[in-house]
C-alpha cells in the first residue's frame, strides 16, 4: 500500500511540474512577457537589451522561458526580487502564479512612484532641430505625469530614450555611429523642467503632448517596468531602433502592438504620433487630449502680434537704447502698454541670450526691463489665447511613392519614385520648419523607348531657411543646404547626369505677411557634372518659395553657373496642389538647354 | 552653575546631529563640478556654471552624494538651469517656473503668491546677478519667514 501511495505521489509532483512548465512554457511566449524582455520580433530569441545584468538568467538575453523559470525561482527565493521586477511580478500574480515569499515593501519604488502618485502618461513630441543632424525628425519622449492642483507639471517625470555619446564627439564618428552602430543607449528618467526647458527655451522646439486614456493599473504598469529598465542598455541605431521605436514600445506593453512595425527599416516619431492618433484602448480613442507648448521664438513672434504700432516703435527704441525705458516718450504710457511692451521685450531679450548676440547689451537691455517691471504690478498682460500650429499627426506622412511623366524636347517618358523620408520645402508646414527641404534617399526612374533610366538618387538633400519673422529685430540668420548624389541632367541632354556633392550658403527674406520667401545662396558643387570638363562648379541661385491659394505652393528658381561649356544657367518652378493628407499633385519646369514640363502624383505613407 | 550649564551646551552640542544637506553648499559641493574637482570650491562652481549641474544623474531618484539628494539642492539644480527666466518671472510676479521652483524646495502652494511678492521685494532691494545669488536670496527668505510653510532640509 505503502509502495502504491508512494508511486501516486510520485506520479502526481511529476505531473504537476509538467502542468508547471507546460504552463510556463506558455506563459513565456506571451506578448506581454516578450515586451517586459524587450525581445526582437519574429523570432524572439534575442532582447534589445544587451547588458546581461538586466537579466536573472545566465540565458535570458537569448531565452524568454529560462528568463521566465529564474524570474519565478527568484520571485520564491529573493524577497527584494519583486521590487526590482515589480512589472514582472504583478503580471505574474494575475497570470495566477503564487509565490513563496510574501509580499515586500519596496520602499524606494514606492517612493519614486508613489511620493507623488502618478495618475497618467502622455508621449511628447519635440519638434525638428536643424542645428543637430540627430534632432531633424523631431524628438519623441514619455511623461509620468504627477502633477495635481498642487504640484506643477514642470515636475513630472519625463523618460528620455538616447545614446551615451562622449562629449566632444567628433561630428563624422557622430553620425557614423548614430547611423551603423557603435553607441549604447538607455532610458533616463529626469524632472520634465528639463526637458521643457532645454528643448522650449534653449533649442526653440514647439512640444506636443498626446495625453493618453490609460486605466490607473497599466499607467502603474508602466511606471512599474521603466523602473526596471532605467539602468539596462541598449545599441542605438538612428533610424530604427530609436527614441520612436524604444517609447513606442513601452505603450505597446499595454494597447498592444498598434505602433511600432519591426518590417520597417525607419521609424519616424511623426509615425508613432498618427498611429497614437488612431490607436483605440478599451474600445474608445486612446489619446484623451492634446496640447501645445510653444518654444520660445513661437511665444515671441505672437507677443510682437499683440502690441500696438506705437508700442512696437517704443520697443525698438528700448531695444536699441534701454535708457529709452526712463523717458517720457515710455513713462507716460498707460500701465498695460507698459507691461506689454516689457514682456514683448523680455522674450526678445531671453532669444538673444540664447543666440549670445549682442551679449553685453542684451544684459545691460534685461537689467533696465527687470528694474523698470518691478516697479509695476504684479501679473502678465500678454496672454495668447490660440496659437497656428498644428499638432504633428495632421502632418503630411513621411515616406512617399509617386507616379510621373515627362516631356522634354517633344519626347514622352514615365517615371516612378521613391522617397525614404521626410519633407520637402512645398510640403504642408504642419509640424516642421516652414521652407525647409529635409529629404533622404529621393529616388526617381523612367521608361524611354522601353529603356530604363535612373533620373534622381539623391542621398541627403538638406535645406534650412532662417529669415526674421519680425519687423524687427531683422535677425535672419544665414541660410544654408547640402545635397549629394546622382541627376540626370535631361534639359541638358539625355545621356548627360552628375554626379555630385554640393553645399550652398545665403540670406533669405520673409514678405507678403510671411508667406513668401525669397532667399539667395552661393552654391559649389563637386563632382563628375554634366555641364563641366572640371570635377567643380559654382552658382548664384535666387528664388522664392510662396503659397499660392489656401495650401496651394510655388517655388521657383534662378540658377546662373559660373563654368559650363553650354548654357550656363536652369531655370525651374513647381507647383504643389495638395489633395489630402495622404496625396499631392506637382506640375514642374525646367529650362536650361532644353525645356522639360512634368506631372507628378505622390502618394505619402507611412 | 555656570560650569555645569557650560558642559550640558557642550554635551547638548555633541548630540544634536545638524542635516547634511542643511550645511551643503551645491554649487561646491555637489554636482559635475563636484565629481571634477572635488577639493576646490572655486573650480567647481566655475564647472557647475558651464555643465549645469547634475546632468550625470540618470534618474530624478540618484544623486551621487548622500548630502546631495536634499530640497536645497534640487532647488539649486533648478534655479541653476532656468535662471533666466526664473528672473523674468520674478519681475512680473508670476510664472510656472517661479511656482515649479517653489515646489521643487517643498513649499505649500498656498504660500507661493505671498513668497512670491516677499522675494519679489528682495530682488528689487538687492543685487541677484546670477543663480547662486537667487538661491541665497530664496533660501534666507525662507528661513526668516517661510519657514512653516516649507519642507525642512
Amino acid at each position: 500500500m505503502k509502495i502504491y501511495s508512494f508511486i501516486i505521489f510520485i506520479f502526481f509532483i511529476a505531473s504537476f511540474n509538467l502542468q508547471a512548465s507546460a504552463t510556463l512554457k506558455q506563459l513565456a511566449q506571451h506578448p506581454t512577457w516578450l515586451n517586459l524582455g524587450h525581445y526582437k520580433k519574429p523570432a524572439f530569441n534575442k532582447s534589445y537589451i544587451t547588458n546581461t545584468s538586466f537579466f536573472i538568467s545566465s540565458r535570458g538575453a537569448t531565452s524568454p522561458f529560462e528568463e521566465l523559470k529564474a524570474t519565478v525561482q527568484s520571485f520564491n527565493k529573493d524577497p527584494l526580487a519583486q521590487c526590482k521586477y515589480p512589472a514582472r511580478y504583478t503580471w505574474l500574480q494575475k497570470q495566477g502564479l503564487t509565490f513563496t515569499q510574501p509580499k515586500s515593501s519596496c520602499i524606494e519604488l514606492e517612493q519614486w512612484r508613489d511620493a507623488q502618485p502618478i495618475h497618467s502618461i502622455s508621449l511628447i513630441f519635440a519638434s525638428g532641430y536643424m542645428s543637430n543632424p540627430a534632432s531633424l525628425y523631431g524628438h519623441l519622449l514619455l511623461k509620468l505625469n504627477r502633477s495635481s492642483a498642487k504640484n506643477n507639471k514642470l515636475l513630472d517625470y519625463s523618460i528620455n530614450y538616447g545614446a551615451h555619446v562622449p562629449d566632444n564627439e567628433n561630428g563624422l564618428v557622430y553620425i557614423t555611429k548614430g547611423l551603423f552602430g557603435g553607441y549604447k543607449a538607455g532610458f533616463s528618467d529626469q524632472l520634465f523642467y528639463r526637458h521643457q526647458h532645454n528643448y522650449g527655451e534653449i533649442e526653440l522646439r514647439d512640444l506636443w503632448e498626446y495625453k493618453l486614456a490609460l486605466k490607473n493599473d497599466d499607467t502603474k504598469f508602466i511606471a512599474n517596468h521603466l523602473w526596471e529598465i532605467l539602468g539596462a542598455q541598449f545599441d542605438y541605431y538612428f533610424a530604427d531602433e530609436n527614441c520612436a521605436f524604444h517609447i513606442a514600445q513601452l505603450i505597446e506593453l499595454v494597447i498592444g502592438e498598434q505602433l511600432t512595425n519591426n518590417s520597417s527599416p525607419w521609424m519616424i516619431p511623426t509615425t508613432v504620433f498618427s498611429k497614437l492618433n488612431q490607436a483605440t484602448y478599451n474600445n474608445k480613442k486612446l489619446v484623451q487630449e492634446v496640447r501645445f507648448t510653444p518654444s520660445r521664438s513661437t511665444v515671441f513672434i505672437e507677443y510682437m502680434k499683440k502690441l500696438t504700432s506705437n508700442e512696437s516703435t517704443i520697443a525698438e527704441q528700448i531695444y536699441k537704447t534701454p535708457d529709452f525705458l526712463e523717458q517720457d516718450d515710455f513713462i507716460s504710457l498707460n500701465i498695460k502698454s507698459k507691461k506689454r511692451i516689457i514682456e514683448t521685450l523680455f522674450e526678445l531679450a531671453q532669444l538673444q541670450q540664447i543666440k549670445k548676440h549682442n551679449i553685453e547689451h542684451i544684459k545691460s537691455l534685461k537689467k533696465a526691463l527687470i528694474k523698470t517691471r518691478l516697479t509695476l504690478p504684479i501679473g502678465n498682460e500678454v496672454h495668447v489665447s490660440s496659437y497656428t500650429q498644428q499638432a504633428p499627426h495632421k502632418g503630411q506622412k513621411p515616406s512617399n511613392m509617386s507616379v510621373s511623366s515627362t516631356q522634354v524636347n517633344k519626347q514622352h517618358n514615365f517615371g516612378l519614385g521613391f522617397r525614404l523620408s521626410y519633407f520637402d520645402s512645398l510640403a504642408s508646414d504642419v509640424a516642421r520648419i516652414a521652407f525647409s527641404n529635409l529629404e533622404m534617399v529621393d529616388t526617381e526612374v523612367s521608361i524611354l523607348n522601353s529603356n530604363l533610366y535612373l533620373d534622381k538618387l539623391h542621398l541627403l538633400d538638406l535645406e534650412s531657411f532662417s529669415p526674421a519673422y519680425v519687423k524687427w529685430p531683422k535677425e535672419n540668420n544665414l541660410s544654408w543646404k547640402i545635397n549629394a548624389g546622382f541627376e540626370r541632367q535631361n534639359t541638358l541632354c539625355q545621356s548627360c547626369t552628375n554626379t555630385f556633392v554640393m553645399g550652398g550658403i545665403g540670406k533669405s527674406y520673409l514678405t507678403n505677411n510671411n508667406k513668401t520667401l525669397l532667399f539667395t545662396l552661393a552654391n559649389g558643387y563637386i563632382g563628375d557634372l554634366a555641364a563641366t570638363d572640371n570635377i567643380y562648379d559654382a552658382s548664384l541661385e535666387l528664388g522664392l518659395i510662396t503659397t499660392l491659394y489656401s495650401d496651394i505652393k510655388l517655388r521657383t528658381s534662378h540658377e546662373q553657373f559660373i563654368l559650363g561649356n553650354d548654357d550656363k544657367s536652369s531655370t525651374q518652378a513647381e507647383i504643389s496642389i495638395p489633395i489630402n493628407q495622404n496625396f499631392d499633385i506637382r506640375v514642374s519646369y525646367k529650362h536650361s538647354n532644353l525645356t522639360s514640363w512634368k506631372l507628378k502624383l505622390n502618394y505619402y505613407w507611412q | 552653575m555656570i560650569k555645569r550649564c557650560l558642559a550640558a551646551a557642550v554635551l547638548a552640542s555633541a548630540f544634536v546631529v545638524t542635516p547634511a544637506q542643511a550645511d551643503v553648499n551645491p554649487w561646491q559641493q555637489c554636482g559635475i563640478g563636484a565629481m571634477v574637482f572635488p577639493d576646490n570650491g572655486t573650480a567647481a562652481a566655475i564647472s557647475n556654471v558651464i555643465w549645469d549641474l547634475g546632468t550625470t544623474a540618470v534618474s530624478s531618484n540618484v544623486s551621487s552624494v548622500e548630502s546631495c539628494k536634499g530640497a536645497n539642492v534640487k532647488t539649486a539644480q533648478f534655479i541653476q538651469q532656468t535662471f533666466p527666466i526664473l528672473e523674468q518671472e520674478i519681475a512680473q510676479g508670476e510664472g510656472e517656473y517661479i511656482s515649479a521652483m517653489l515646489n521643487v524646495r517643498g513649499c505649500d502652494s498656498s504660500a507661493h503668491s505671498q513668497m512670491i511678492t516677499t522675494i519679489r521685494n528682495d530682488f528689487a532691494q538687492t543685487s541677484v546677478n546670477d543663480a547662486q545669488a537667487l538661491y541665497t536670496l530664496v533660501e534666507s527668505n525662507i528661513a526668516s519667514q517661510f519657514s512653516a510653510n516649507c519642507s525642512a532640509i
